[in-house]
């Protein structure tokens, strides 16, 4: 039957529109509801769900695609459950999958007026400029959740052609989520238009070894350390070409007097570029944030807890003064 | 023939007659082969900087994992200690140990001291 013949079905309150529903979408449903759950069970309820939805939302909706009307609404009703069952026990599954995008996007930390729907558009118009290939193979990774099997099954490409794609496609989003400004407001009226490059933390090495512990297998957990070499590299290469400021973010609970902590602001320095340090996990018991600013008392240190929010108006505050 | 770690001291002026670019790629050389070098003066920042990128691009998964770097301030006149190591002129008078991170563990550092510990390469 035709979407459109569906659609009218529910506006005309007939019963038959989830039958029909069901015939046509329903194991695409459930598909992708289990692949967020990983459980029959309570896959087949977000799909009775995603349809009790459907029923009460057309009308007045009218969906222009309704295959995409449908997917969103099962998606996001599966990642509800999932949060709910997550409060129990983690999703090591999704965990994995977000902590693959979590140094790409930008931080909400340092950007409180870019909505997630901002940042789901610049993904949209990212995603339009893709390759179709690319594009498709990063929709059913990361909107479907399909497995690499499963994407290199569908598109007859070898699983280290689709994990080599999303690598590439992953660093072509972060280069293009870097040149959007992003607007900070000190609250005072003062505001600030800004690019930010949001790096890996500085390191002068990189173990793939370490990334296993997160449950990676090997090739995944050399990918990541070779992204993560790229990150620090490019940080480096921003650093001495293209760079007006910098916000060096330190965990207040470690060394501040670490050899890679003086390189970095003594290269900072040496550009003569302005800095603020922020010492950060301030909310961590064994917090130490003075030594941050004992170690440099020529620089502004602002205290925060990124995971609490504590403290972030007073950054947004010294980032309009220092660097407007 | 004696078994251990080769250590490369390198005078401060050999560095002056070096530039940047050589100084990066003699320690570079130097620590994929598993040897230990000694700066008698230390890098300058941008120096390090440009250590530490091309350090990251030579990193090979399971054969390269990067360098432990380290230094201390050479001498005490009387200013902070950060602030000296962060001036332009004392960063360049430091000695600095550089060496490859599977085998050169630092333990400790303090004002006038560095204790490290080297171990021979597992290759």
């Amino acid at each position: 039957m035709e979407d459109s013949t569906i659609i009218e079905l529910y506006f005309d309150r007939n019963e038959k529109a989830i039958d029909e529903t069901a015939k046509k979408y329903g194991n695409l449903c459930f598909k992708i509801a289990n692949n967020i759950l990983l459980n029959h069970e309570d896959s087949e309820e977000c799909v009775n769900d995603t349809y009790m939805s459907l029923w009460t939302k057309i009308p007045p909706t009218y969906p222009t695609c309704f295959t995409a009307f449908i997917c969103r609404i099962v998606r996001f009703l599966s990642i509800k459950k999932l949060d709910y069952n997550s409060a129990l026990k983690r999703s090591q599954h999704m965990t994995i999958l977000y902590s693959e995008l979590e140094d790409i996007l930008p931080s909400e930390n340092f950007s409180p007026h870019h909505e997630y729907e901002d940042i789901g558009k610049l993904i949209s118009l990212f995603l339009r400029k893709e390759k179709k290939d690319s594009r498709n193979v990063f929709i059913r990774k990361y909107y479907f959740f399909d497995s690499i099997s499963e994407i290199a099954h569908r598109y007859s490409f070898s699983e280290s052609k689709i994990k080599n794609m999303l690598y590439h496609s992953r660093i072509r989003l972060r280069n293009f989520l870097r040149k959007e400004g992003v607007e900070i407001n000190s609250g005072g009226g003062s505001k600030l238009m800004i690019d930010i490059v949001d790096t890996p933390g500085v390191t002068t090495k990189i173990d793939y070894h370490e990334f296993l512990e997160y449950g990676m297998d090997q090739e995944e957990a050399i990918n990541r350390a070779r992204e993560a070499t790229e990150g620090v590299a490019e940080a480096m290469h921003w650093l001495r070409e293209d760079i007006d400021g910098v916000i060096y973010v330190l965990d207040s609970t470690q060394d501040p007097f670490m050899h890679v902590n003086i390189m970095m602001v003594g290269i900072i320095e040496a550009r003569k570029l302005p800095v603020i340090i922020v010492a950060n996990k301030i909310d961590l018991p064994d917090a130490a944030p003075q030594r941050i600013k004992s170690a440099f008392p020529q620089h502004p240190v602002v205290e925060i807890s990124g995971l609490e929010g504590n403290n972030m108006e007073m950054l947004y505050k010294k980032i309009t003064e220092v660097f407007k | 023939m004696i078994e251990g770690v080769q250590i490369d001291m390198l005078s401060g002026d050999r560095l002056s007659r070096m530039t940047p670019n050589e100084k990066i790629r003699h320690i570079l050389d130097d620590v994929h082969n598993g040897i230990v070098v000694v700066l008698e003066r230390g890098l300058t920042p941008e120096e390090q900087g440009k250590l530490l990128e091309y350090t990251m691009m030579e990193i090979a998964p399971g054969k390269f994992s990067g360098i432990e770097i380290e230094t201390y301030p050479a001498s005490d006149s009387g200013k902070h200690v950060i602030g000296k190591l962060f001036g332009r002129k004392t960063d360049a008078q430091r000695l600095m140990v550089i060496g490859p991170v599977d085998q050169l563990k630092m333990i400790s550092r303090e004002k006038d001291r560095l204790v490290g510990w080297v171990s021979p390469s597992a290759n």
